[in-house]
């Protein structure tokens, strides 16, 4: 083999292993996605539905995502966010009282549906119902704030071992 | 007894109240039933200790009686640390941001020296002789949120490490000691100069 024809193959052969470790990188953010998804904090089921992945990385896309990964202090939450909350809340509580299935838990649907169904009035639900009790979530967060979770640095250490293995799979 | 990472974090704790006498430092998350007295420092375990056992060190033998005490290293262990710097105006923020670089950049048990990162003797009290933690944190984020001006809390965030070697204390007899050291002599792989 020349000098040329050896430059060749090793730019060759780099290149084919770039291809692959960006392979392995793009499966990696895949597989972060289910793993950031199952330690997100089940009192914030929506995170898991803004939990999604790129080439390169994981994201959730929530905007209250990073409060609930680092925490936040007493705020007050735009009431528009909350409603939308609670109306897609306690439609998956009456729908699917038992079905785990979905951006939220069992017990959270349930319990925002339980809520709902104590505001009917001769069997029909009043139109401020939701809003109601999404001045209740806003109060709470406004008067105990968020605690942190770190739900994605808490995924990490999995992440990185999905990580190793996807590697190895191609330098071997 | 105190945990180990709780000992790291108490270590830090007290070196930053040394260095920051004008600030608050907590170990725990801001209680949110009352307002927050400005400024203060919180210091979080943000995940739990991960630790990865190493080959037994004996690192001291000490006689009590008919008794010895000795200390063994078992695992290397890292904290994952969240800082959160809480203050009443921007200005306030950055005078404890730019004294945190000072603070979290220090050689503790070699005065004078430089170094990245900090590292801390544990404290007395915490009873984990012989301990030391290294620190290091990456540098703050600020996220100021639409309300941040509304209540007056400005907030910077690090994240940190704390990595440390997790020791036991044990006690047995002394002739068990004398008994494991002549073994460990009379071994063939012992290195020994022949006369």
């Amino acid at each position: 083999m020349t000098p040329e024809q050896f430059e060749r193959q090793i730019k060759k052969d780099l290149a084919a292993l770039r291809k692959s470790a960006t392979q392995a990188i793009a499966s990696t953010a895949q597989k972060a996605v289910r793993v950031v998804q199952k330690n997100a904090p089940h009192a914030f089921g929506d995170l898991r539905d803004s939990t999604s992945a790129t080439s390169n990385a994981t994201k959730v896309t929530a905007p209250h995502a990073q409060a609930v990964e680092v925490g936040a202090r007493p705020h007050l939450v735009p009431l528009e966010e909350l409603i939308k909350w609670v109306k897609l809340r306690g439609m998956q509580g009456l729908s699917h009282p038992k079905s785990d299935e979905g951006p939220t838990t069992r017990e959270h649907a349930t319990r925002v549906a339980g809520q709902l169904q104590s505001m009917e009035s001769d069997g029909a639900l009043s139109v401020n119902a939701p809003e109601k009790i999404a001045k209740a979530i806003q109060m709470s967060i406004l008067k105990n704030g968020i605690h942190p979770t770190w739900f994605v640095q808490k995924s990490l250490p999995e992440v990185m071992t999905i990580l190793d293995i996807e590697l190895k799979k191609v330098f071997q | 007894m105190i945990s180990i990472q709780q000992a790291s974090v108490n270590a830090l704790a007290a070196h930053l109240s040394a260095q920051l006498p004008d600030v608050r430092i907590e170990d725990r998350w801001p209680d949110p039933q009352r307002k927050l007295r400005l400024p203060t420092i919180t210091i979080l375990m943000s995940a739990p200790r991960q630790d990865l056992a190493i080959d037994f060190r004996n690192l001291s033998f000490q006689n009590v009686g008919s008794r010895v005490k000795f200390q063994t290293q078992l695992a290397a262990c890292e904290q994952l640390l969240q800082l959160d710097v809480w203050a009443a105006n921007q200005i306030q923020r950055d005078d404890i941001l730019a004294r945190l670089d000072a603070a979290l950049n220090m050689d503790t048990l070699n005065p004078g020296e430089v170094m990245h990162g900090l590292n801390l003797a544990s404290l007395p009290a915490d009873n984990w002789t012989d301990t030391y933690f290294d620190y290091w944190f990456e540098s703050p984020e600020q996220d100021d949120a639409p309300f941040t001006a509304i209540v007056d809390e400005w907030r910077a965030r690090l994240r940190g490490h704390a990595w440390m070697m997790l020791t036991v204390n044990r006690e047995t007899a002394r002739q068990s000691v004398i008994n494991f050291k002549l073994q460990v002599q009379e071994t063939d792989f012992v290195t020994a100069t022949i006369p």
